[in-house]
């Protein structure tokens, strides 16, 4: 993928450096603004992949800017990086028109996914009916999953995870994007449900195959590899 | 206290109209029968007078001209009398009562003896009012007036009663009415405003704060509480959002540079505690959430804004799906039993955490070959029961509270359910801790009305 064009309305400089050196680091260019009213005004002026908004702005906060935007009909992706993380805020968040949201402390691999997962929603390019990838095949409309051609026979959770996973293939999809697109739940549940999902996944997608498809990133997430 | 305020079903309205109505009938009712009196007490008297004059003016001419006199006079005056209303009539009799002059054919019910008077019908049929006297003793007299005017005056008094009776119901019952529905409207804007805020909405007025009077003072004092309340709420907000924004940014910093030194480390000991740290400064972040989390739901007890319909029932399906297998992988069984179609009033992220958190509680605590349940019933009643250790009858209330954890079990904030107790609160439901036998039980159901 191309690096993209990026965003960042946030007021703490440190932050904004650090952030700026991790999408550098990935070849994306980032524009940093300290300030809410020249972050709306680029933001709706400049046409960027993703915009990366902090909340609490010192003259006008990150939810009323998504406001404005989307009030303004400007639909590029926004992802809201903020130290209010708790489901509340998130719910605020989403319903005033965010496309993520990820809670400082963050880790900087579940950002960069974010990132990317975000501007491929928004490119659409997972709006045909089958996608491939690799070896594998995901049949949108007959909800149905292949490898080397052979049918996989999935539960419709299990369905629902091998086509948000399928649609990120080739990059990294985190537990909190897995619970959030695919369960539906903005806050993590203590047991290692996910985990256990996937391997469940895993070994419907790998047994009697040559090659492992789904890769773990400790620490981070997962990942479908073409095989 | 879940108040759930009740649906009116009757209005002030209709009850001080139908109070005036009956107060201004019995008003009505009370003068009419005191004004019938008087006038009859009045027209008797007058009757009386009358014919007691009469009586004693044909007594005299008996006297000085004898009975001869007297019949002829009695012949003149029935001779001159004028029709009407109040006729006189007449009876000259002998002892026996057999009539020798006069217009009554037979004599009356009345002792001339006794100078007896009273009402009594004529003959014919005709109502007076007459008096017999005995002038001597084979002689006696009769005088009789008939009363059909006062008769008539008293059914003008009637129907001017009844005209005027409903007149003044008419104009009760308006004016009743009419104030009832003013004052009705003046504080059904109060209710509504309430209304507004049991939903959520501060930013309504309420209206007639202005007013100089009962209601006026009323509507002032709950725009005062309402503006109150909204301060309260916004400082609860903004003091959270400031706490986890004041605590976060430094845990951010620090994260960053822990990171920043676990990529410098190249003593795997050091990478590991670097780790550590790392984890730890999250659980942190975790900890003031929790807390937070907690504070939000307590706060908003009762506060039904933001509420949505949610299927329960579906709600509780994708997390026996999300859990299911996890409960395979730690050697436990986990049956989910839920009705279709379950429905609530609520927030189902915060629904959702609720069950998860029971869930999560009962495989940390269950132990290998437990049994795990997951029941959603109409109710609605959702239970999540493990045949685990159970939980002793001394924690099965302080389980609940803030910081406390399993004896077995050091890992956790201890929040996990004091954050599903805030929650079911919130909804208007409570959770218990029972004895499953073996095992414990979580029971959400709404919550007993005191």
């Amino acid at each position: 993928m191309d690096g993209l064009n990026i965003l960042y309305v946030e007021d703490d400089a440190r932050l904004a450096e650090a952030v700026g050196q991790l999408m550098a680091d990935e070849g994306h260019r980032l524009s940093w603004t300290a300030s809410g009213e020249q972050g709306l005004a680029r933001a709706a002026a400049e046409g960027f992949d993703v915009v990366i908004l902090d909340r609490m702005l010192p003259d006008l906060g990150g939810i009323d800017i998504v406001r404005r935007l989307r009030d303004a009909g400007i639909a590029s992706p926004v992802l809201m990086l903020s130290a209010l993380g708790r489901a509340e805020n998130r719910t605020e968040g989403l319903d005033a028109g965010v496309d993520d949201y990820l809670a400082k402390p963050f880790d900087p691999p579940e950002l960069l996914a974010r990132v990317r997962a975000l501007h491929r929603r928004a490119v659409g390019q997972t709006h045909s009916a089958v996608i491939l990838f690799g070896d594998l095949e995901c049949h949108i409309k007959a909800r149905t999953a292949h490898r080397q051609g052979r049918h996989i026979p999935l539960s419709p959770k299990e369905f629902a995870l091998f086509r948000y996973l399928i649609e990120n293939a080739g990059e990294v999809v985190t537990r909190e994007m897995l619970l959030r697109h695919v369960w539906n739940l903005s806050f993590d549940p203590q047991t290692n449900v996910i985990d256990v999902n996937v391997g469940r996944l895993r070994r419907k997608l790998e047994e009697g195959f040559d090659g492992p498809v789904l890769e773990t990133i400790w620490g981070t997430g997962y990942r479908l590899v073409a095989a | 206290m879940s108040v759930r305020l009740r649906a009116r079903r009757s209005s002030l309205v209709g009850r001080v109209v139908l109070g005036v109505a009956a107060l201004s009938l019995a008003a009505t009712a009370l003068l009419y029968a005191v004004t019938i009196w008087v006038v009859r007490a009045e027209s008797d008297s007058a009757l009386r007078r009358g014919v007691d004059l009469d009586i004693a003016a044909l007594g005299d001419i008996y006297a000085t001209g004898g009975q001869r006199e007297l019949v002829a006079r009695i012949g003149d005056r029935l001779a001159l009398r004028s029709s009407g209303p109040d006729t006189v009539h007449y009876l000259v009799a002998d002892g026996s009562g057999k009539p020798l002059a006069g217009d009554i054919a037979r004599w009356p019910l009345l002792s001339a003896e006794n100078s007896q008077a009273g009402f009594v019908p004529l003959a014919d049929g005709t109502k007076v009012f007459a008096r017999a006297t005995q002038l001597a003793p084979n002689l006696r007299i009769v005088a009789a007036l008939e009363y059909g005017g006062r008769t008539r005056l008293l059914a003008r008094i009637s129907a001017a009663f009844a005209l005027a009776g409903a007149a003044i119901l008419l104009a009760a019952l308006l004016l009743a009415w009419a104030s009832a529905s003013r004052l009705r409207r003046r504080v059904e804007a109060i209710n509504g405003a309430f209304r507004a805020i049991e939903a959520g909405d501060f930013a309504r007025e309420v209206p007639g704060a202005g007013t100089p009077d009962e209601l006026g003072e009323l509507a002032g004092h709950a725009r005062h509480l309402v503006a109150r309340l909204a301060d309260v709420i916004r400082a609860q907000r903004d003091v959270t959002d400031q706490v986890a924004h004041e605590v976060r940014t430094p845990l951010m910093h620090l994260d960053r540079m822990l990171l920043r030194l676990i990529e410098r480390s190249v003593d795997p000991a050091l990478t590991e505690s670097l780790g550590e740290v790392r984890r730890e400064t999250r659980s942190v972040a975790g900890l003031l959430d929790s807390l937070l989390d907690i504070a939000s739901s307590e706060a908003r007890r009762g506060d039904r804004s933001g509420f949505s319909r949610v299927d329960l029932s579906a709600l509780a399906a994708n997390l026996a799906d999300l859990y299911e297998d996890s409960a395979t992988e730690l050697g436990l069984a986990f049956e989910a039993s839920i009705i279709p179609g379950v429905t609530l009033d609520g927030d189902s992220m915060q629904l959702s955490r609720a069950i998860s958190n029971l869930l999560d509680n009962a495989f940390k605590y269950a132990g290998a070959g437990a049994i795990i349940a997951l029941i959603v019933e109409p109710g609605p009643r959702i239970v999540v029961r493990d045949s685990g250790p159970g939980v002793s009858e001394a924690m099965r209330e302080r389980i609940f509270e803030r910081f406390e954890r399993g004896a077995e079990s050091p890992t956790g904030h201890g929040l996990g359910l004091a954050l599903v107790r805030a929650i079911v609160r919130r909804h208007g439901l409570s959770v218990s801790c029972r004895d499953a036998a073996p095992g414990a039980e979580f029971v959400i159901e709404p919550e007993a009305r005191s």
